[in-house]
């Protein structure tokens, strides 16, 4: 018999209630799949929107996408009971259920992004192909589908799909996280999930966190790297930013002076909840420090325009701050929402576990794993060439086809 | 310009790729239907065979009074307060589950949990606020008229099978006192028997086995040697310390003898 | 210039193609996001009026046919009942012993947060404005039980107390006419056979726990010990109603072991069973827990009042 977590409570909560089921596991998963709508959402800026000073952070933001779509279902599938039966929700949906779908939406989305990198990246992965030999040769090769064509004509034909890949990454994306918080607020015996303003505050608070994470990478590797991030573009970032944060703030606060206001069943234990255990996470971390702060910042920015050291600091601490909002927001939905009982007449204390599957540290390591992920796909699609590399070479290429051929 | 565009070999053998792979994907996972959700259009209606194939645990009194072993004891049952009224109080409510006993005959039934009989009885008969007033007896531990000093176990003065207030079914061990220096017994009885009366109400009459387990042809030393034990508290039970706690050596002996020789 | 850093961005041959940070561009871009999404929207709802096929009468009785023969235990036929459940809180004691009996019937630890079945003490004191509720949970109870024996007691903390008023509610597995739980399993592995039972199938179940979410009533936990020598850990437990003793013609085990008859069961399509006379007997007493959810709950209850979840 395995160990049976017992969660202490106050008041009275149903019996079965008193082992939570969803730990912060689950709470990482909504988390990152807000970082994969936002991601790709600072991406689209440029491939889509056009606003040119987005490009240094536009490609990285893609990849970082692709890692933390890559690491959400490894979550998931951990904090499964049995991980081994999951490829059956796909033999046989449920089609009632707003879970049955995610695993064909999350292999559609993946598929989308996957294809809009590869077309984004198709002619470095063939200069890629070009200057190597040996297995990293044949695994270019392979990736480029054995055709090294990068040819003018080529490239506006990856232009052309790019864009027309772009409107339905930047669609799906969001579609994928709106319907991760679908999973949560579509249920009816939880009044803390049951609200209809969560999926919208969730889809906006995705692109802050999409914004703060993409920003603190271009920082951590520009200081690695020992050079200037582009401070148009980090500008740029922190205007973004500061208009989602805003409205997530005044969603929020909607959403939390109406539930108040209208005084349903079970408002005195939700107040007394909120005001309780809840107080330090709900009030003082997710609104005051990682709310109020970073939007004081951004205006400062937005207002005095800083620039060196000055942007660096202030920058990279609005986008820490920034992360943990959205990281607390998730976890006072998700464990928040189980502590209030179901019964309205009592509430638990859950404690997160260092150690183990339901612990803390396997929480940080699987956000660790989609930066070092995130790491990885940057080493393998775009190091070490620039866009003067790229030259027209339809008459090499046409050479080299037919020596293919023959 | 568009004419002049040929689509690049990648892109058709990229379309191929896809294609390949999602309809190999959605065709074979086609291949992993089970039969039973085929039919039902969700679950996988062989669910409903396993399900159904769980081992019952539970038998119910009737099946307790069906077969002739427990027959006196049944019909005991089903006269008393505890079986005669419409709510019964089940066999199995007090001696656990019965369901695999009939098959094996060495595990007799016993009281559920571990063994304290008052705390049994108090499972049910306890007042408590919450509980109906209307029914069975609610009776409060610090209350309960003893007739005796001595914290007496609830079996000592009712019979479980067929309880009753005012005739104790037999006289508690204790309140033999005086009789004990004699171990002679009266009217041609062995001295024996005449203790060992007070056993039946839950070993069963003539030690056959009640509740608690059968003493009647048990090797003498051992049940001499069981008396003892429980005497000097080496072996534990709720029921059995406080009764053997104050015997003598003597009536150890002649119950060990009586129930040995039946 | 660090090649690492600045990462190479699309390439701009001239502004010949629309990548343009031109107004036009943007605007179009917008559009086109837009236009997309709301087709992709109407995309389900044309789906489902393409796909949507009736069934003939004569195939569902071919299914059912097969359905009888295949895959119900044998002199089962579980169109022909529709059980339900009726709990008397005005008899109920307090006992314990269906908890009890269900854990052990059904292969439960003795663990109080693991129930298919619990009882609850609703307790309100002179002068309070809020009643006190107790169960299995509750540490002072659980001082006074055994669980690892599987004995469950209430304490009686109210002895000295000045009592308004104080019943036991039994709670269990409500198995809803329209179940939230089956709704939100992704793969089917929860479901409701036509006698009314809403049951887990363990041998598919995945163990995500939507359907603990989702349950109004906490009926549902995740099972830590195997059910039986041949089940698995780690899905998604529940009261089944006993559906091993039903399909055999027994009651379930609850309802046998009640000394006080608090629990009733039957078959509503039998006019003259428990369920049937004692819903004709107290019809107009009848409450369901959480009707405002939807639910349509199949275990009905009187003896309670307004407090009861």
């Amino acid at each position: 018999m395995e160990a049976i977590h017992v969660t202490s409570f106050i008041g009275y909560v149903y019996p079965n209630e008193t082992v939570i089921a969803w730990t912060v596991l689950i709470v990482v998963y909504p988390y990152l799949t807000g970082l994969v709508a936002g991601a790709s959402s600072v991406s689209v800026l440029y491939t889509g929107a056009g606003l040119k000073e987005f490009k240094p952070v536009s490609r990285l933001a893609l990849l970082a996408a692709f890692a933390f779509m890559i690491t959400v279902p490894i979550v998931l599938l951990s904090h499964l009971g049995h991980p081994e039966r999951a490829l059956g929700a796909m033999i046989t949906p449920n089609f009632a259920s707003a879970f049955s779908m995610f695993g064909y939406f999350a292999m559609l989305y993946s598929f989308i992004l996957f294809l809009e990198i590869w077309f984004e990246f198709r002619v470095y992965n063939v200069l890629q192909a070009r200057n190597s030999t040996g297995l990293k040769r044949l695994f270019y090769r392979t990736l480029t589908l054995f055709d090294n064509n990068i040819s003018t004509e080529a490239q506006e034909f990856d232009h052309r799909w790019l864009r027309r890949i772009v409107i339905f990454s930047i669609i799906g994306a969001h579609g994928l996280h709106g319907y991760v918080c679908f999973v949560f607020s579509s249920l009816k015996s939880r009044e803390w999930w049951s609200s209809e303003l969560t999926i919208v505050i969730f889809v906006i608070s995705a692109v802050v966190s999409g914004i703060a994470v993409v920003m603190l990478m271009y920082l951590v590797v520009s200081a690695f790297r020992k050079s200037r991030p582009d401070e148009a573009c980090l500008r740029g970032l922190c205007f973004y930013l500061m208009i989602f944060s805003i409205f997530t703030l005044f969603l929020e606060g909607v959403e939390f002076i109406s539930l108040v206001y209208k005084a349903k069943e079970g408002i005195e234990l939700i107040m007394d909840y909120v005001m309780g255990p809840m107080f330090y996470r709900f009030f003082v971390v997710q609104f005051f420090i990682g709310a109020i702060v970073p939007l004081t910042i951004l205006f400062w920015i937005w207002r005095a325009k800083p620039s060196g050291k000055k942007l660096i600091v202030a920058t990279s601490t609005v986008s820490v701050l920034a992360l943990i909002q959205v990281f607390m927001m998730r976890y006072n939905v998700v464990i928040g929402g189980q502590e209030i009982s179901k019964t309205m007449r009592g509430y638990l204390e859950y404690q997160v576990p260092v150690f183990g599957l339901e612990g803390a540290v396997a929480a940080i390591g699987a956000i660790a794993f989609s930066l070092c992920l995130t790491y990885v796909l940057v080493k393998i699609f775009t190091i070490g060439f620039e866009d003067k590399d790229i030259v027209d070479d339809s008459e090499s290429y046409s050479t080299d086809n037919t020596a293919e051929k023959t | 310009m568009k004419g002049k565009n040929k689509t690049p070999h990648y892109a058709v053998r990229l379309v191929v790729l896809i294609l390949f792979a999602g309809i190999t994907f959605f065709v074979g996972l086609r291949f992993f239907v089970p039969e039973g959700s085929k039919l039902t259009g969700s679950y996988d209606a062989e669910s409903l065979l396993y399900i159904a194939s769980a081992p019952v645990e539970y038998a119910g009194s009737k099946s307790c009074g069906a077969s002739s072993c427990h027959d006196s004891l049944f019909k005991k049952w089903a006269k008393g307060a505890h079986g005669a009224r419409d709510e019964q109080s089940k066999c199995e409510a007090c001696h656990g589950p019965q369901g695999n006993h009939p098959g094996k005959i060495k595990k007799l039934p016993k009281v559920r949990g571990d063994g304290n009989v008052v705390e049994l009885c108090l499972t049910c008969h306890r007042e408590m606020k919450a509980r109906s007033t209307t029914g069975q007896p609610q009776i409060s531990p610090q209350e309960h008229p003893f007739p005796h000093k001595e914290v007496l176990i609830c079996t000592q003065c009712h019979d479980p099978h067929s309880p009753g207030f005012d005739k104790p079914a037999t006289a508690p061990v204790g309140a033999t006192k005086n009789s004990t220096n004699n171990v002679e017994a009266p009217n041609g009885m062995s001295a024996g028997e005449s203790l060992a009366s007070s056993c039946f109400s839950c070993h069963g009459p003539k030690g056959r086995g009640g509740f608690a387990p059968v003493l009647a042809g048990q090797p003498l030393g051992a049940l001499k040697d069981k008396l003892v034990k429980f005497r000097s508290g080496e072996l534990k039970g709720a029921v059995m310390n406080p009764v053997a706690s104050k015997m003598k050596d003597k009536e150890i002996e002649a119950l060990a003898q009586y129930f040995s020789g039946l | 210039m660090d090649k690492w850093v600045n990462f190479p961005a699309s390439v701009d041959s001239g502004d010949t193609h629309e990548l343009g940070p031109d107004e036009l561009g943007r605007r179009k871009f917008i559009t086109q996001v837009l236009g997309s999404s709301l087709m992709l929207m109407a995309l389900p709802t044309l789906a489902s009026t393409l796909f949507k096929k009736g069934m003939s009468e004569t195939e569902r009785n071919l299914i059912k046919k097969e359905y009888l023969e295949k895959y119900c235990p044998p002199g089962y036929d579980p169109f022909a009942h529709r059980w339900a459940y009726g709990i008397d809180a005005y008899k109920c004691i307090g006992c314990n012993q269906c908890m009890t009996a269900c854990k052990i019937e059904n292969g439960l630890p003795g663990h109080p947060s693991i129930n298919n079945r619990w009882i609850e003490r609703y307790t309100k004191l002179a002068g309070d404005s809020h009643v006190h509720v107790d169960t299995c949970t509750d540490p002072a109870n659980i001082s006074v039980s055994d669980p690892d024996n599987f004995i469950y007691r209430f304490d009686d903390r109210y002895a000295e107390a000045d009592v308004e008023y104080s019943f036991f509610v039994p709670k269990m597995c409500n198995h809803c006419e329209k179940p939230v739980c089956t709704q939100v399993c992704p793969k089917g592995a929860t479901f409701q056979t036509p006698d009314g039972a809403v049951l887990v199938d363990e041998d598919r179940c995945i163990g995500c726990l939507y359907c603990k979410q989702a349950c109004p009533y906490g009926a549902r936990y995740l099972r830590p010990i195997p059910a039986r020598a041949d089940g698995v850990t780690r899905v998604a437990g529940k009261c089944t109603w006993c559906w091993h003793r039903i399909t055999k013609g027994q009651e379930p085990a609850c309802v046998g072991i009640c000394p006080k008859k608090a629990l009733i069961f039957g078959d509503l399509n039998d006019p003259n069973s428990d369920i049937s006379l004692w819903i004709k007997e107290h019809g107009r007493e009848l409450l369901v827990l959480k009707p405002d959810m939807g639910t349509r709950p199949s275990v009905k209850y009187i003896g309670i009042n307004e407090e009861v979840r």
